[in-house]
């Protein structure tokens, strides 16, 4: 049976294995490798990692769900997370979401059909000095406005 | 001031003492306050607790106060110290309660009216002691599956859970086959299972059983009976050698459902699906309810008792004037023990002296509770003199029976033809059949004379399981038509033979074994209690 995961992947999650008393204390960050080479994680993965760890696929598929990072299904290449709390909406959340959707033509939650860029509504980033602001995979752009948008989104491949 | 606490017992070195609600309780080291205060006669509510299962401390209902601690613990994963001071049920305990009640009820729809839980549900029972009676919240709830078939026997609905995870530990600690967790956080937190790995494992129904509330149900008996209508009788299973402790719940004469009863000895709290669902038979399978004789040619019909009794000795009789190497008796070690007993000495009365007990093994044993050996009193057959069931020798009488060497048969709750034993044909050719079971089968059909018995749950009588324990099956159920107990079917049948034997009930036959044999010796029907009792030396 093939691997879910490339040769490399696995090869890592390998060493992170050894780096816990515990080994379910591994699962966090073998799902973020997971995520990093495939940019979400399919089920075959969450199998897959709870063979290797020795818990359920049901948990793996648990623990996935609590994490609203973990992507379940596949997602843009950029996925840009428009910050929607208070501070953020204060300064203007609301038009640079307005301006993003009309911009890529979809909605929030949605993803273009070229596959490059999936449009989220997230809670408070940590980053209100800035706002408004997104986060663009993990970088963190603040004092957002359209002529700043256009040039972020220019720059990405 | 004179300290007005009573004062505290002396404990052992492995013991604590401490005081709950004033109670003195003296308990071993490393006990929780829960059941510290259990031992004390004090029930403190919980709903993620269950004796079985490994503590999660998630639903706080059980919060305590201790004096000298600042915040109320929880008393399911708080161990009891020497000189602790528990109060159980002080104004803040209880806004506490009344708190986790109404939080456990923001979402919950109230929709006991159509909940198979309810009358046995923790909700209701613990909003009617420690709830507030009334809820703040106005909004519209949120709403979740009601019908989800989680797995093959159980359904889930979802806005009845209050996410305890019992039935996750269940899966995870005990049935091993880990199939749930808990999707999602917060409010929107949900049981689940992996896509394609529905909840599907041979003890599945447990998790029915350990759901506080009506979160979880047991597909055959949705919507079948409130539960307050039922009559739990205390039990034994007879689907295995096990022979896991059950109540069987009967309204109207009809046993609707098994459950599990607790027998820490036997099956703890558990007991698997099949065990759950062999009740059905009773109802499934085609009823044998009158005495039927066949005549030489015809299609068998329904007699009196006394006829069929007399036409099956006369068969009987002819057989073994011909030789008492003609006639054998295959015996079902589904039978009781009071069953087998008089079987024994009936066989012996009639003059039937080869005898094979019939062995019924399928699968393995597993790691929890069930036997590969399917017949739930192996051991009783072999105490009573009727020798462990023996393949072998049920097929050298089968041989014989069709080469002709075999002229009477006498068969007891078995069904060779139905299991493939032996042809139809050549058990009907048999000048001297006689049958005795709770169902029509095929070896019925076949019967020169067949004798109709009651079915499980319709007799009371013993069972040894494969430990050696001794444990009672109470009738839950008026016997269906004609049926009698096959110890007093055989009883009967041995009479025009010298068998003077009577008895009254089946612990008057239980109470002659236990005289005879050495391992029984001592016990008598009253002393097995709802427990059972082990044999000697076993
Ligand atoms: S389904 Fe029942 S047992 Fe499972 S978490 Fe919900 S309430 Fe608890
Ligand atoms: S394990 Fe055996 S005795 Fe227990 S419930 Fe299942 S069939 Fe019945
Ligand atoms: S029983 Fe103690 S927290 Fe649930």
């Amino acid at each position: 049976m093939s691997l879910p995961v490339s040769t490399e992947t696995d090869r890592q999650i390998d060493g992170l294995l050894g780096r816990f008393p515990q080994r379910g204390s591994a699962l966090l960050p073998a799902l973020h490798l997971i995520q990093a080479e495939k940019g979400h994680i399919p089920l075959e993965a969450m199998d897959y990692i709870a063979g290797k760890i020795g818990v359920s696929p049901a948990f793996v598929a648990g623990v996935v769900s609590f994490y609203t990072m973990f992507q379940q299904t596949p997602i843009g290449r950029h996925h840009i997370q428009v910050c929607c709390t208070l501070p953020c909406a204060l300064r203007g959340a609301g038009s640079v979401m307005g301006y993003l959707e009309r911009k890529l033509g979809i909605r929030r939650g949605g993803t273009t059909p070229d596959g490059k860029f999936t449009l989220s509504a997230v809670e408070c980033l940590g980053a209100c000095d800035t706002a408004p602001m997104f986060q663009i995979n993990e970088e963190e752009y603040g004092q957002l406005d359209e002529r700043r948008i256009d040039a972020i989104l220019a720059s990405l491949k | 001031m004179p300290d007005p606490t009573p004062p505290l017992p002396p404990a052992g070195p492995d013991e604590v003492a401490l005081l709950i609600d004033d109670r003195p309780v003296v308990v071993r080291k490393g006990t929780t306050v829960l059941r510290a205060a259990e031992a004390a006669g004090l029930l403190i509510p919980h709903y993620c607790y269950h004796p079985g299962l490994s503590i999660a401390g998630n639903c706080r209902m059980c919060l305590i106060e201790i004096d000298k601690v600042p915040k109320l613990q929880i008393g399911c994963a708080t161990a009891a110290t020497q000189g602790m001071v528990v109060r159980t049920a002080t104004p803040r305990v209880k806004t506490a309660r009344e708190g986790i009640m109404e939080f456990l009820l923001i979402n919950h729809p109230l929709d006991c009216p159509i909940c198979d839980q309810a009358g046995e549900c923790r909700l209701q029972q613990y909003e009617a002691a420690y709830g507030a009676g009334t809820s703040r919240f106005t909004d519209e709830k949120v709403h979740w599956p009601k019908r989800y078939d989680i797995g093959r026997s159980v359904v889930f609905d979802a806005e009845r859970c209050i996410k305890c995870t019992r039935c996750i530990r269940f899966c995870d600690e005990i049935s091993k086959s880990r199939e749930l967790a808990l999707f999602q956080r917060g409010d929107h937190a949900i049981i689940g299972t992996f896509p394609g790995k529905p909840l599907d494992n041979p003890y599945s129904g447990n998790t029915v059983d350990v759901c506080p509330v009506g979160a979880l149900t047991w597909k055959p008996f949705r919507f079948k009976a409130r539960v307050w209508f039922l009559r739990d009788v205390p039990s034994a299973c007879a689907g295995c050698a096990r022979g896991c402790n059950v109540n069987l719940g009967t309204y109207r004469n009809r046993v609707h459902r098994m459950t599990p009863r607790a027998n820490l000895e036997v099956n703890r709290y558990w007991m698997c699906d099949a065990g759950r669902q062999s009740y059905a038979a009773l109802t499934e399978q085609p009823r044998f309810e009158r005495p039927l004789a066949r005549p030489a040619t015809d299609a068998s019909e329904p007699i009196p008792w006394d006829e069929a009794v007399e036409r099956a000795a006369a068969l009987l009789r002819e057989a073994v004037a011909a030789g008492a190497d003609g006639v054998a008796a295959i015996v079902s070690a589904r039978l009781s023990l009071e069953d087998l007993h008089v079987t024994q000495r009936a066989l012996q009365a009639i003059g039937i002296g080869r005898v094979a007990v019939a062995p019924h093994e399928e699968g393995q044993d597993d790691h929890l509770l069930l036997r590969r050996d399917k017949t739930p009193n192996a051991r009783g057959a072999a105490l009573v003199g009727l020798g462990a069931p023996n393949a072998g020798r049920v097929k050298e009488i089968l041989e014989d029976v069709s080469s002709g060497r075999v002229r009477g048969l006498l068969v007891v709750g078995e069904d060779p033809i139905g299991d493939g034993l032996i042809p139809a044909s050549d058990l009907r050719r048999l000048p001297a059949l006689v049958a005795i079971d709770w169902w029509k089968s095929p070896t019925v059909e076949a019967a020169g004379v067949a004798l109709p018995a009651c079915g499980y749950g319709e007799w009371e009588g013993t069972l040894v399981n494969f430990e050696g324990r001794a444990q009672r099956c109470r009738a839950a159920l008026k016997p269906q038509g004609e049926t009698e107990p096959v110890w007093r079917i055989l009883a009967a049948l041995a009479r025009p033979f010298g068998f003077g034997a009577e008895y009254a009930s089946a612990s008057a036959v239980f109470d002659e074994a236990a005289a005879g044999i050495p391992a029984l010796a001592g016990m008598s029907y009253r002393s097995l209690g709802t427990g059972g009792a082990k044999l000697k030396g076993a």
